[in-house]
């Protein structure tokens, strides 16, 4: 396999004639955690849909392991996907939807040590008999991380990951991703939480309209803006310009 | 007030679209709606809405002539039968009343399950709107399911009653009886759709108890769209049947009639349209059942009325947590693993499950009339035909099952043609089953049954053939660009275009057996198994062919 874990160029995403991702460029190498950052509408969510094998590229090269997104079947073998809504299928309970998945996986019931670990470690276990529909977002949310951590996939691809979860579920997929890229894994993540990109991402990009509009280690990006001080967010807001508008918005919002 | 009234009813409109919305696209979250610009979801809404207002407006049709129908029977009655009037009276209108009674909670269910699982309400309470006001918004939503039906019903079968009998009072008691039945038809909806949700849907879902309890009200849930079909198809011979039996019966007889719904409204009607015709024990036991079933009219209001309630106010998904046993899991192969989860989503939600059961009821439709007339081989192919015509149904219903969280599950490596070949044994298999059921009944009747064994088994093969060149094409155009999920209504001309060829190609090895005659069972079976064989063969190829992985 090949050292890249992902490999995208010139990725274009259509919605009828919206261009919602415009010639998207980046690569992420195993072992390396990398957060997508941007604000509402940026894009994330549809650059993530593709590499995960959800939505066709309209235009662009994506490579997962090496290998063209269109090998569909082999690409989404690699893949762990946890989508940015956990809509999953409502009318199973979480262990008839493991079940399902670990079937489609064409896993063995040596998986079950595994699954055990994870569902005692997301406090999942009082609900694993209840249907899917009646839980809350967050445990929602557990079920689809399960589910995507379950076959050990090399590449995981997590959609704002940590929205709806408690503090101590948030805290272990944290650990566990980091974890997950000690061991060699790829993972590529989107939120808008600053902090966390700052801690535990070895690269950022950071994605407005469609476009790059920055990417690096937080101290490259640090350096781009030319100050120390600055954190993540100011980088954040300086690249994607808006900046200058939010602190207008703001003395006119105190002003009254 | 009567300013407040309108404001609540429009608002209710919302919510009625956004149910009639849900149920179209019944459990349709998670299916993603993308590469579609908003116009085109906005297309998708108004299709809806259209579609929608169709089966409304159809169902207002069908009941404007089940109202006038049993009317058209009264001379033949009278005349024919020589049925005193006022026993034609309780024939019509207890024929009328009970397929009222059964379309409108046919009607019903396929909206009020929505009504339950609506978030809606919720978003209407965090609204500055009294509590009170959302109930009746609640209220109004549900009225709207069913609001020309309703009218309609309330509307044309009184006049036309009165019309034809010519009685005032009469037709007076006639729109007392429809009031009445609207009431429980209302109740019994709402009651089977809130122990559908609380019980199967939010009801825990591992232990072998559980399955059974969900298998039970099943039934129940089918109950209702299995007696629409039967008096469809029988409603002639059920009138001539109660005509008949009416002449017959002893007085005693009569006398327990005039206790039961419907029978007992008929009586009533009977009573007020010819007063002085009714023996005083009749007229005695009449007024304590009509009172009877007005006390019980008021009681299915009030509990109609506060389950509404309670679901403006979000009271009615009760989630029991189960008890946990272990964590184990036991992963399958992936197409069994398909086939589990289709047949588990299927059986959980009443849109889906009402097709899965459509073979299975057009095998009972054959039950009762292979008890009632002889048998020879043109009619056991006419009978396979149409239980291959419901499975060929049942294909389509189950593709759309694969876009219920389709934004997560196709991230899966699930390939299309496990997809195809689980869901192909599965329609195929509502089909055989059918098909040894119709086997082992006539073998219990003692009937000749080589034929109706052996045709059978053959046309399976042509049934699966059908079913997955439908499912062949259904991949092809439909794995990429969505298919709307849910039931089958929402995408009717996409589905028609894919029912067609697979009628044709399920039913030809039948048509050229039908062609050559009979004149020799053995021949004609090999020429059918010979055709179905090749047709398998062809599609089974070109499915390999085009559907790589
Ligand atoms: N199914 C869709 N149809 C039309 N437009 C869409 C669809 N999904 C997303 N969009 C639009 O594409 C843009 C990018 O969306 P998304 O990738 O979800 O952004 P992000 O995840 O960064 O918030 C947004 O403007 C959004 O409105
Ligand atoms: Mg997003």
């Amino acid at each position: 396999m090949s050292e890249l874990a992902v490999n995208v160029d010139g990725l274009c995403v259509m919605y009828g004639s919206f261009k919602a991702v415009d010639g998207l460029s980046f690569k992420i190498n195993r072992g390396e955690i990398y957060g997508l950052l941007g604000p509402n509408g940026a894009g994330k969510s549809s650059t993530l849909k593709v590499l995960a094998g959800i939505l066709e590229p309209s235009y662009g090269k994506v490579e997962i392991f090496g290998k063209p997104i269109s090998e569909e079947i082999e690409v989404k073998k690699l893949i762990g996907y946890v989508p940015e809504e956990s809509i999953l299928l409502e009318s199973l309970t979480p262990r008839e939807f493991f079940e399902f998945i670990a079937s489609v996986r064409g896993l063995s019931g040596e998986v079950n040590p595994r699954l055990s670990k994870l569902v005692l470690a997301f406090e999942l276990t009082e609900y694993f008999d209840t249907p899917i529909a009646t839980l809350s977002m967050g445990t929602k949310r557990k079920v689809s991380v399960i589910s995507a951590l379950l076959h050990e996939p090399p590449l995981l691809i997590l959609d704002e990951p940590l929205i709806g979860l408690d503090a101590r579920s948030s805290r272990i997929l944290k650990e566990l991703i980091v974890h997950h890229a000690r061991k060699g894994g790829a993972v590529v993540f989107s939120t808008h939480i600053m902090e966390v990109a700052e801690k535990i991402c070895h690269r950022v990009g950071i994605i407005h309209k469609g476009k790059l509009v920055g990417e690096g280690t937080v101290s490259e990006l640090r350096q781009l803006i030319r100050s120390a001080e600055v954190s993540l967010e100011d980088i954040f807001l300086k690249v994607t310009q808006q900046e200058a508008g939010i602190r207008d918005l703001i003395v006119a919002l105190e002003e009254g | 007030m009567a300013e407040k009234f309108f404001k609540l009813w429009k608002i209710s409109g919302t919510v009625y679209r956004e149910i009639c919305f849900q149920s179209i696209f019944s459990l349709r979250l998670g299916a993603p709606l993308p590469q579609m610009d908003s116009d085109k979801i906005r297309k998708v809404a108004r299709q809806v809405e259209m579609n929608m207002l169709v089966s409304k407006i159809l169902v207002t049709i069908f009941v404007a002539v089940l109202a006038v129908m049993p009317l058209g029977y009264w001379s033949y009655f009278v005349m024919g039968l020589k049925l005193v009037e006022e026993l034609a009276i309780v024939g019509c209108v207890s024929v009328f009343l009970a397929s009222l009674f059964f379309l409108l909670v046919v009607l019903g269910l396929q909206t009020t399950t929505s009504l339950m699982a609506t978030k809606a309400f919720e978003i209407l309470s965090s609204f500055p709107i009294s509590r009170g006001d959302v109930s009746k918004i609640a209220l109004f939503s549900f009225l709207r399911i069913f609001d020309m039906p309703l009218i309609t019903a309330l509307a044309v079968f009184p006049a036309a009653f009165s019309i034809v009998v010519r009685s005032f009072f009469g037709g007076l008691a006639a729109l007392f009886t429809v009031v009445l039945t609207e009431i429980f038809a209302m109740a019994l909806t709402i009651g089977l759709s809130k122990l559908f949700y609380s019980r199967i849907v939010a009801g825990g879902g591992g232990s072998k108890y559980r399955t059974i309890m969900r298998f039970i009200y099943m039934l129940i849930w089918i109950l209702p769209s299995f007696g629409i079909y039967l008096a469809m198809n029988f409603a002639t011979q059920i009138l001539q049947v109660l005509a008949y039996s009416l002449t017959q019966m002893s007085v005693i007889q009569t006398f327990a009639l005039a206790l039961v719904y419907p029978f007992s409204l008929g009586f009533t009607t009977a009573f007020a349209t010819f007063p002085h015709k009714i023996s005083l024990m009749h007229a005695a036991a009449l007024a304590v059942s009509t009172f009877l079933y007005t006390a019980l009219a008021y009681l299915g209001l009030n509990y109609t009325g506060s389950t509404i309630r309670r679901i403006g106010s979000g009271g009615v998904i009760i989630a029991s947590k189960a008890f946990v046993r272990d964590l184990v899991i036991r992963p399958k192969s992936p197409y069994l693993g398909v086939i589990i989860k289709d047949l588990r989503v299927a059986s959980r939600s009443p849109s889906y499950a009402s097709i899965l059961m459509l073979p299975a009821l057009q095998a009972v439709i054959i039950l009762i009339s292979l008890g009632l007339v002889r048998i020879d081989l043109p009619m056991v192919l006419g009978f396979l035909a149409g239980i291959s015509l419901m499975s060929l149904i049942v294909a389509p219903t189950l593709f759309s099952v694969e876009t219920l969280a389709s934004a997560y599950t196709r991230s899966l490596p699930l390939k299309r043609r496990t997809v195809i070949a689980a869901k192909t044994f599965l329609s195929t298999l509502t089909y055989v089953s059918c098909v040894v059921a119709l086997a082992a009944f006539t073998l219990y009747l003692r009937r000749e049954i080589f034929s109706a064994v052996a045709f059978g088994l053959v046309q399976a093969v042509s049934v699966t053939a059908g079913c997955m060149f439908e499912l062949l094409l259904l991949a092809e155009r439909f794995w990429k660009i969505e298919l709307s999920p849910g039931n089958i209504y929402a995408s009717l001309s996409t589905f028609v275009m894919v029912l067609i060829p697979g009628v044709v190609l399920c039913l030809t090895p039948m048509m050229v057996c039908v062609a050559l005659g009979f004149s020799s069972a053995l021949f004609t079976l090999t020429v059918f198994l010979a055709i179905a064989t090749l047709e398998l063969a062809v599609v089974a190829a070109v499915t390999n062919l085009l559907v790589k992985n």
